[in-house]
């Protein structure tokens, strides 16, 4: 069943829109990571579900209720703050039972929740501290719990992480993937860290300027973005991208740099789908990992670059080069060779790990089919010229 | 290198920055030592003498001003009403401050906002006397605005600063009108620095108002509450002006009718610049001075056990 609908909403603050035309739902027990840079609509639509913010168009469904006719307190949202947002002249104990004493909940019933919760994040030593006297993790944990002790519909969370240090955050990704999974409760879940979505995520959405760029597994999403800019956002360092202009002379395809003189060895195949509309436009978008580039020519694309700058980081290395004016990273193990800087080197990439953009930097599906044709054409030439030696 | 004056083995040196403090702090100083701890110790001093400013024939009576005024039913009428008139304007003045402050929270973002807001606190920096004048008239039995407004809707009009039941309600009303924009500035200046998203947590813990302002509003401004608890417990045992102004001023009769409106401080006043006895008048400031010190004491004492200091 769909814990969460969102069908066509829009938000406007004043004349500015903050988000247009958001359609996701959530299924019930799944674990949703909402994800996009400062600023792109994420955290308002968190804000929407609780009712802290009303949609300016579209409606939101939680269940089969209407989310509009509902207060925030009768949705039964658990959220958690980014700045935890603990009442700060009550201890831990009455942060917890807050939200049930205020639905009148009997006092032992008031006991029992918050033994349990106490239990599941490890508070029990804490319930009669002020949020004052703990500790960030700490205060984390219990802003975590007065949003599970309600035994919320649904979860929010806003970048519950972010004010952490580097290894508690790596324990309550752990811990709060941990808690989802005995609770079964549906969650959101907002960040703007690929890690935190990469690992936590059942499903990811990818938002930028108010837009949802894409909603896929973390598999899908990394494998197959759909835009350059969810290419572009998962992983580190980011993918390599290059605009090329399609040119056709004397029968034959050039592709080039859109901005230099550079010219690149490409089978047209590859596209073929794509140079079969018409009227296509011939500019577009070449995307490749870093970690997927090898050194060398070898089967698939190359290019001739100029090595500009090297980032030792001790189990691999960021090798920086320049093809024209364009920039591309790859890398290093720590026990390859490195070049040196100055040195013109080739560097070639499969065609099977090349992502295509259109002008719009929306994503062109290749087929499987035609890159293995087009391996197996490869093959066939590299036997032929060295039976030929 | 730079050289410097006064040799290494100089070891009991100053700090430049020691004297710029104290050099700062020296007017200000100047100005409470001349206008109040020397005329403070001086009253203080006084109290205990007979004591003649035209002479030097000034004797000393130990605690025989004290026990002139302890024999003097006028002086403990004086000290109730002082008191009736405190136990009155500080819940009042605290909770409708409180009261006004929220309902201008609602408006905050709106444009005239400002405008409402500076009108709130308008009457508390016009002159005390000046507006009082203003208010006799509001508060004539026969002319003023008040029993104008009662008599066309048929209410019983009271005689206000004429009735001794009235008198100090009548200037209970005005002195609200006077304070309450100071305590309602400061009321919602504390409101407005509440943390957002703790409101808003409450809002989605489902929190309805009354719980929300009596569990979340209420302790968190607690600072402020008790800070406008002493300033008007202060004001209103000090308030003299108004108090002089409404039932009698310079004609005589403050303090009026049949002493109803005979607080502590107007009874200072006419001891000392009426009838000359400056002993007397300096003993009641003491003892008004240890009352109000003891009050204060008193409400800190209760303030560290209630008020949530973030």
């Amino acid at each position: 069943m769909e814990a969460l609908q969102f069908h066509h909403i829009s938000k406007k603050f004043g004349a500015q829109s903050v988000l247009s035309d958001i359609n996701f739902s959530v299924t019930q027990g799944e674990f949703l990571v909402v994800i996009g840079p400062s600023g792109c609509g994420k955290s308002t639509i968190l804000r929407m579900i609780a009712g802290l913010e009303h949609p300016t168009e579209g409606s939101i469904k939680l269940g089969h209720r209407n989310a509009q006719d509902l207060t925030p307190g009768e949705r039964n949202v658990g959220m958690v703050f980014q700045n935890y947002a603990l009442y700060p002249h009550l201890n831990v104990y009455e942060n917890l039972a807050f939200a049930l004493k205020a639905a009148r909940m009997p006092k032992f019933q008031i006991q029992n929740r918050i033994q349990k919760v106490a239990e599941i994040i490890e508070l029990q030593g804490m319930l009669r501290k002020k949020p004052g006297e703990l500790s960030g993790g700490q205060k984390q944990r219990v802003a975590l719990g007065r949003a599970l002790v309600r035994e919320p519909y649904i979860f929010l969370l806003d970048e519950p992480l972010s004010n952490l240090d580097a290894i508690l955050r790596e324990k309550m990704r752990i811990d709060l993937r941990r808690i989802h999974d005995e609770t079964q409760i549906s969650t959101i879940y907002v960040t703007h860290d690929q890690v935190e979505a990469m690992t936590m995520a059942d499903r990811i959405l990818v938002m930028h300027n108010g837009k949802i760029h894409q909603i896929g597994t973390p598999e899908e999403i990394y494998n197959r973005p759909s835009t350059l800019f969810v290419a572009r956002f998962f992983g580190s360092p980011a993918m390599n991208a290059a605009q090329i202009v399609l040119q056709i002379q004397n029968h034959q395809w050039i592709f080039s740099s859109l901005h230099h003189e550079q010219v690149i060895s490409l089978d047209p195949k590859i596209l073929s789908t794509y140079i079969q509309q018409e009227n296509y436009p011939t500019e577009l978008w070449i995307g490749f990992r870093p970690e997927t580039v090898q050194e060398g020519i070898g089967m698939g694309i190359s290019f001739n670059v100029t090595v500009t700058q090297m980032e030792k980081l001790g189990s691999r290395t960021h090798v920086h080069v320049k093809w024209g004016n364009d920039i591309f990273v790859y890398l290093l193990r720590h026990d390859d060779a490195l070049p040196r800087i100055g040195d013109v080197i080739e560097i070639s990439i499969p065609y099977s790990e090349l992502h295509f953009f259109d002008k719009n930097q929306n994503r062109i599906e290749l087929h499987k089919k035609e890159i293995k044709e087009i391996n197996q054409s490869l093959r066939f030439e590299e036997e032929n010229f060295s039976e030929a030696n | 290198m730079i050289t410097v004056f006064g040799s290494k083995k100089n070891t009991f040196r100053i700090p430049w920055e020691t004297f710029i403090g104290y050099g700062l702090l020296l007017p200000s100083m100047l100005i409470f030592l001349v206008f109040y701890y020397v005329p403070g110790v001086f009253l203080a001093y006084i109290s205990f003498f007979h004591w003649n400013i035209f002479s030097s024939d000034s004797t000393f009576v130990g605690l025989g001003n004290f026990r002139i005024l302890f024999n003097q039913p006028l002086f403990w009428r004086s000290l109730l009403n002082s008191l009736y008139y405190a136990v009155v304007m500080v819940p009042a003045s605290t909770m409708l401050s409180l009261g006004i402050a929220l309902l201008l929270r609602e408006g905050i973002h709106l444009k005239r906002g400002a405008v409402v807001r500076s009108m709130v606190f308008l009457p508390h920096v016009t002159p005390i006397v000046a507006t009082s004048i203003i208010w006799l008239w509001l508060f004539d039995p026969q002319f003023g605005l008040f029993n104008s407004v009662l008599g066309y809707f048929h209410f019983p009009q009271p005689g206000w600063l004429g009735s001794t039941h009235w008198a100090m309600p009548s200037v209970m009303i005005y002195s609200l009108w006077h304070s309450v924009g100071l305590y309602t500035v400061l009321f919602l200046g504390a409101l407005t620095t509440l943390p957002r998203s703790v409101l808003e947590a409450a809002k989605v813990d489902g929190a309805k108002k009354w719980y929300l302002f009596r569990r979340v509003i209420l302790p968190l401004v607690s600072p402020v509450t008790f800070l406008v608890i002493v300033l008007s417990t202060i004001d209103s045992l000090q308030s003299f002006s108004q108090i002089y102004t409404l039932t009698g001023g310079p004609h005589g009769g403050a303090g009026g009718p049949a002493f109803s409106t005979t607080t502590d401080s107007i009874l200072i006043y006419q001891t000392a610049f009426l009838y000359q006895h400056f002993s007397l008048a300096s003993a009641m400031s003491l003892i008004l001075f240890i009352l109000i010190l003891a009050l204060t004491l008193m409400q800190k004492w209760i303030a560290d056990r209630l008020v949530f200091y973030r």
